[in-house]
Formats: structure tokens, C-alpha cells, sequence
């Protein structure tokens, strides 16, 4: 039991305090659970911490529920998962009452329009950073326009993501075989 | 209203199953699923995305419990809240142990590497939708730029890519003075 609310309660400061989202999170995490807690080791933590940021979802949420489930089970995974995230819940709940209430200030209408602006720069900055490491490989690049295009087509992101899996499935597969073929006795 | 909830709860599941990259990972579904059925228009998204920045928490944590908060109260933050949240108790149950060997491991990478540009091509179209809806205005004289919005744009990128300057200060400081000079 106060194992459990330990746990929380490092989740808990940890989506209370950190502004950024999961890649500024994980560094966070990986250090207070397993240097300044010790409660994993720091090989077996970096593998579960590598798996949570490639599995779909809330980074922070993936990389909680996962170090809880470890250390504690099903309870452990959902304690971690409370307190990773009751924090920002709190907050915009506590905010979202506020923008609701004033929406028709005209200055907080004219400090969200300015903002919203601003908005629109830094997401252009994401994406370009995003879209780097894809540059270089031409087979990428060309799934890159590809659901583009099809976005615009109005196509649902979901069949894209999984025609994405499939095509990277595809795409892999000769290398694949020969590094099998090299294995075989 | 209950089925609001649940409605709100399996769509934001879906999203949590599906949503890959982090952060902006959202922004492909947000369109279709979230302003689509009118449980926010795309400037409160927009705004949300700026109090996302400078308020502590991830995103998609953010949308969910506002969205929820907006449609249905608490009671409708939980749900939507929870329903965002529930995939990661499958994934990790289930899959983590699969992904640990060696086997799973290298075919979740051969899949990574297809989603991987996928949702990148996904990101960019959103974030142009995202450009056009902030900075193009549709007048009695057809469509408009709103210049203010094109330099704040521009600066906004510039202060990110060139010069790291921290979210939460370029956030707080267009806000303080869109306050004062705005409309």
C-alpha cells in the first residue's frame, strides 16, 4: 500500500511539474524511478521506456502504465496511470470552467487570436523536425505524399496508419529473408 | 446524454489505440472526430493546443479532458479522459510482452517503419488545415490573409526552429499583448 502511493505520488509530481508532453517526460521518469528511487534497474527500465514511446497513445500515460504494471500489477498500472495524468485533468478542468465562463471577454479573445497565430508557427516548426529523419529515404518520402494526399482525400487516419503498417511490413520483408537465410545452418 | 458518454469515451479509445508519433500525433483525428461532430470548433482546438504548451501535461490528455469537461461536465472529462487512456492498459498488458522478444520486437519495427512517415504526411496535412483555418478569413470579397496572423506565424516558427526560445514564454508573451492590442 504506501509502496502504491509512493508511486503515485512520483507520477503524480511528475505530470504536475513537467511542461512538454512525453519526450521531455521519459528523461524525467527514467531518472527518478531508477536512479533516485531504485526501483528498476536501468537496463530493464530504458527497454520498457524504448517500447512505451513506439506503442500508439499518450506517451506519459504508455511509460506510467507500463513501469506500474512491472513493479505492481494490474493495481500498480493503474495507479501510475491516475497519477501521471490527474494532474493536467485537474488543471483543465480547473481552466476550461474559466475560457468557457469569459469567452466573450474581448481580451482574452484577443490574447487567444494572437496566440492562436503563434500556435500555427510552432506546429510548422514540429513538423518540420518531425518529418526530418524521413528525408533521406526515398521509399519514405513517397509515403509521406502519399498520406498526404490521401488525408486531403478525406481518407480516415486509421486505414491510413494501418495501410502504413502494411506497407512498412512490405517494405521489409526482402531484408528480412536474407538475414534468415544467413542464420540457417 | 448517456450515450454522449459513451460515444466520447469509444471515440477518444480509438484515438488512443491509433494515435502514434506523441504530442501532435492527435492532430489527424482531432478534424474528422472531435470538431466533425461538433464537440468543439477547430479555434477552441487551436486554443486548447496553446494552453496545452504552457500549462503542464500532455496533449492529448488536455484535448480529451476539455472536450469532456465542455460536452458533458466531470462526469464527461472521466469519460473521455478514461476512454484516451484505455488502449495503454491493452497495449501494455498484452503487447509489452510480446515486443520484449526477439521475434516480436523486429516485426513492431517493421511496421514502425511504415506508420512512422505515415503520420508524419498526416501531421503536415493537418498543420496546413490548422494554417489555413487561423490565417485565412472567407469575406464578402472572397478569401483573405490576415497579415497580423501570417507575421505572428512566421515569428512563431522562427523563434522555435532558430532560436529554442521556450514555448511557454513565446505563448505567455503573444498572449499579454494580443490582450492589449488585438481586435
Amino acid at each position: 500500500m504506501q509502496e502504491l502511493w509512493k508511486l503515485f505520488w512520483i507520477f503524480f509530481r511528475i505530470g504536475a511539474f513537467t511542461f512538454g508532453g512525453g519526450y521531455v517526460m521519459i528523461p524525467i521518469i527514467q531518472h527518478e524511478i531508477s536512479e533516485k528511487y531504485k526501483l528498476m534497474e536501468e537496463e530493464e527500465l530504458s527497454e520498457l521506456l524504448v517500447i512505451a514511446q513506439s506503442l500508439p497513445g499518450v506517451m506519459a500515460v504508455n511509460a506510467a502504465t507500463s513501469i506500474g504494471f512491472n513493479l505492481k500489477g494490474k493495481t500498480g498500472a493503474i495507479i501510475c496511470a491516475l497519477g501521471v495524468a490527474l494532474p493536467s485533468f485537474l488543471i483543465i478542468v480547473f481552466l476550461a470552467n474559466l475560457i468557457l465562463r469569459y469567452n466573450d471577454n474581448p481580451h482574452l479573445q484577443g490574447a487567444f487570436q494572437w496566440v492562436r497565430a503563434i500556435v500555427v508557427g510552432m506546429i510548422a516548426a514540429a513538423a518540420v523536425k518531425l518529418g526530418k529523419p524521413c528525408l533521406k529515404n526515398g521509399r519514405q518520402l513517397v509515403l509521406i505524399a502519399a498520406a498526404l494526399l490521401l488525408a486531403a482525400a478525406d481518407v480516415h487516419p486509421v486505414v491510413l496508419i494501418l495501410g502504413g503498417a502494411a506497407a512498412g511490413y512490405g517494405m521489409t520483408r526482402p531484408e528480412e529473408k536474407t538475414a534468415k537465410e544467413g542464420d540457417s545452418p | 446524454m448517456i450515450s454522449l458518454y459513451l460515444e466520447m469515451f469509444f471515440v477518444f479509445a480509438m484515438i488512443g489505440l491509433f494515435c502514434f508519433g506523441g504530442g501532435y500525433g492527435i492532430l489527424p483525428f482531432i478534424q474528422g472526430e472531435v470538431i466533425g461532430r461538433g464537440w468543439m470548433t477547430a479555434q477552441e482546438f487551436i486554443n486548447m493546443i496553446a494552453v496545452s504548451e504552457s500549462t503542464p501535461g500532455p496533449l492529448g490528455i488536455n484535448v480529451a479532458t476539455y472536450v469532456g469537461f465542455r460536452m458533458g461536465g466531470i462526469a464527461g472529462a472521466v469519460c473521455s479522459t478514461a476512454g484516451l487512456m484505455m488502449p495503454a492498459f491493452f497495449l501494455v498488458m498484452l503487447v509489452t510482452r510480446l515486443l520484449r522478444t526477439e521475434q516480436g520486437g523486429k516485426l513492431w519495427q517493421r511496421f514502425t517503419i511504415g506508420i512512422r512517415p505515415v503520420v508524419v504526411g498526416l501531421i503536415f496535412y493537418a498543420a496546413w488545415s490548422i494554417a489555413k483555418t487561423v490565417l485565412m478569413h472567407t469575406g464578402t470579397a472572397g478569401i483573405q490573409l490576415d497579415w497580423t496572423g501570417v507575421f505572428l506565424a512566421a515569428a512563431g516558427f522562427l523563434a522555435v526552429q532558430k532560436f529554442k526560445i521556450h514555448p511557454v514564454l513565446l505563448i505567455g508573451t503573444a498572449a499579454i499583448l494580443g490582450a492589449l492590442f488585438a481586435g
